[in-house]
């Protein structure tokens, strides 16, 4: 890829979480407020590179009587590919809406790469790509007009108007395509030519609204091939999708809203292990016969294989951690709330 | 491209690129055109007309100036007819199409949108304007209209079209439908240009009813309604003692309808005739404050619809 102005390359988190990713509690064990608001965002500094990406603490949006978001507690971090998940209704949108600064929180605070979304919207805008879950296009405008607007939405001297749309256009691989008119493309070109909008401006974190929605099983794959690369970039990347197995496969972390609460958030094996108070160890004999243990740690795993290989001399094809679903991890700790 | 408002610069293109505006030109130039003929006609036909025959109807002055009226009148008609449609779908079509997220995460400000699309559909009346002016070039070759008197009707007419868009953009900012946000500009605009006479007409009514039943009533109350009306400014700015006087164009007439507003302030000599374009005392000449009302009312809307379109929002009501 070759944009105008090259993507950093990613920069190495300092966790900020030492002790491993953060897994919120499932909705009976939510803290009360008090207590989740205790992490204050205010002690990083804007540009400080140990501050996650996006910070938010004690998110709440209301319409009425209505919780769009109810005091949400989200760490994104920087180089991470972060999945929103949660059924329709669950504030996905309404929190991307908070995070680009469409939308003014109720109470709670939002941090973008250090910069607060309602307050510094301008300084949010230049750090933060977002597409919505929608993309609408002008009629009558060519692909490389469209993206030409945008540069010049985002006060990109027209003098490298030209690299940046060659680059942009290569990276989504709609070169072919650059003299089309928008309204003329398929779906899945569409959304690829939405992201490259999202990119024209180079920014840190791409929040991405159900880009997957819609598309046919190869454009899929494009656009997981293509948000890999984006990763690779160093952008952080925030997407939601009603599709779990695109996330399962794409995302360093995840995080599972229902009614607008936090269910669980952090590595989707580490939230599985919370869930079963350990780990399930799949095992496969000789004769195809599979069993499965369940153990609380390396110890009891070791134990484990000890017992059935000396003890009991069993002919092991396969020891392995079984791999749960985030399908079945997400029905396991939603309770189908439609608010 | 920079240098440009973005949102003007893609709205340009993308109407050159439409086959609405050739349509639009194509009308707009061919009504100037027949009611140019039309009215030569009506003077030849007049002139020709022996028991009609006047000395005042074969002045090229008068004609010239009775051309001038009436093709800058249907001018401002016309105008007034096509702002709204040019500047009603500007926000409301954005929502329509789900273009104004991407466009309200630019970083483009709320004014530069709000902005960019009432220049949009200014330059498409400065078109309009322009196209106009050979028509308007014949009235200076016959005379009785200097090319001053030209210059401020268009400048009027253009003023005339940042009022009207700036409303139509307000109501396409407070409604989500493009239907609805045409109807409530084009509702405002017949307000503005009928409205207020209707409004007039009904209150000088119910004073001279009460002036009879000796409970009185103000007329300056009732003038103030047709500050707001477009043709009345007009009317006044362009009137001219010694060629609109006893002229019966589109122009004039409407002069003498708003008479107490329009004379509102001119000196008359001792046989009741008015004096050159005097004015009498301090009055605030009634265009000057019919132009202070277009920037006041211009300046609020452009203000609730750049507040509608700023984020972040309080109701979502992207």
């Amino acid at each position: 890829m070759s944009l105008d102005h090259p993507p950093t390359m990613p920069t190495m988190p300092t966790p900020s979480h030492p002790a491993g990713p953060p897994i919120a509690p499932g909705p009976s064990m939510l803290p009360p407020p008090s207590m989740a608001a205790a992490a204050s965002s205010s002690r990083w500094s804007p540009g400080d590179a140990d501050e996650p990406a996006v910070v938010i603490r004690q998110l709440t949006k209301r319409y009425g009587n209505l919780f769009a978001v109810n005091g949400l507690d989200l760490d994104v971090p920087r180089g991470s590919v972060f999945g929103l998940i949660g059924p329709n209704g669950a504030g996905k949108s309404t929190t991307f809406a908070v995070m680009v600064g469409l939308l003014a929180p109720t109470s709670g605070s939002v941090r973008m790469v250090g910069y607060d979304p309602s307050r510094e919207t301008f300084e949010v805008r230049k750090r933060v790509g977002y597409m919505p879950d929608v993309m609408g296009v002008y009629d009558d405008l060519r692909v490389d007009e469209y993206l030409r607007f945008f540069a010049s939405a985002y006060k990109i001297p027209a003098a490298k108007h030209d690299a940046l749309v060659a680059g942009l256009l290569e990276l989504v691989d709609l070169r072919v395509k650059h003299d089309a008119y928008v309204d003329s493309l398929s779906r899945g070109m569409k959304q690829r030519l939405s992201l490259a909008r999202a990119l024209v401006h180079d920014p840190e974190v791409l929040v991405l609204d159900e880009p997957a929605s819609g598309l046919d099983p190869r454009a899929r794959a494009e656009l997981r091939t293509l948000l890999t690369d984006l990763r690779t970039m160093g952008k952080t990347v925030v997407i939601s999708s009603h599709i779990l197995a695109e996330l399962e496969e794409m995302c360093t972390e995840i995080a599972i809203l229902e009614a607008g609460r936090l269910v669980a958030s952090g590595q989707p094996k580490a939230i599985m292990r919370q869930l079963h108070g350990g780990r399930t160890i799949k095992v496969r004999l000789a004769g195809g016969e599979e069993r499965r243990y369940d153990v609380t740690d390396d110890v009891e795993q070791a134990a484990l294989l000890r017992r059935l290989v000396v003890d009991e001399g069993l002919d092991i094809v396969e020891f392995s951690e079984a791999q749960g679903s985030l399908e079945a991890l997400f029905l396991q700790v939603t309770q189908g709330i439609v608010q | 491209m920079t240098l440009m408002n973005p949102v003007l610069g893609r709205e340009l293109k993308e109407r050159a690129r439409g086959r609405r505006m050739m349509f639009v030109l194509f009308g707009y130039l061919g009504l100037l055109a027949l009611t140019m003929q039309l009215i030569y006609w009506e003077r030849t036909r007049a002139a020709d007309n022996a028991f009609s025959f006047s000395v005042a109807d074969l002045s090229s002055a008068r004609t010239g100036r009775f051309l001038f009226d009436s093709i800058l009148i249907g001018v401002l008609l016309l105008v007034c007819f096509l702002v709204p449609a040019f500047t009603a779908a500007s926000i409301a079509g954005e929502r329509d199409r789900q273009t104004l997220v991407p466009l309200q995460v630019t970083m483009l400000s709320a004014r530069s949108i709000v902005v960019g699309k009432l220049l949009a559909g200014l330059a498409l009346v400065s078109l309009l304007l322009v196209a106009a002016a050979p028509f308007l070039g014949v009235a200076l070759i016959l005379g009785g209209v200097t090319a001053g008197a030209i210059i401020k009707g268009l400048a009027m007419v253009l003023v005339t079209a940042v009022l009207l868009g700036s409303i139509s953009i307000a109501c396409s900012s407070l409604v989500r439908r493009v239907q609805v946000a045409t109807v409530a500009a084009y509702g405002l605009t017949l307000f503005l240009l009928i409205g207020t006479f209707v409004g007039y007409g009904v209150m000088s009514a119910l004073n001279t009813r009460a002036n009879i039943n000796g409970s009185g009533g103000s007329s300056r109350t009732n003038r103030a309604l047709l500050v707001a009306n477009p043709l009345v400014a007009t009317a006044d700015l362009l009137w001219d003692r010694r060629t609109s006087n006893g002229l019966s164009s589109p122009l004039a007439a409407l002069q003498r309808m708003a008479e107490p507003a329009a004379n509102n302030g001119i000196a008359f000599g001792p046989n009741g005739q008015p004096l050159a374009n005097q004015r009498v005392g301090s009055g605030f000449p009634m265009w000057a404050r019919s132009l202070l009302a277009f920037a006041v009312i211009s300046a609020g809307a452009l203000a609730i619809a750049t507040r509608r379109v700023r984020t972040p929002s309080e109701s979502g009501d992207r």
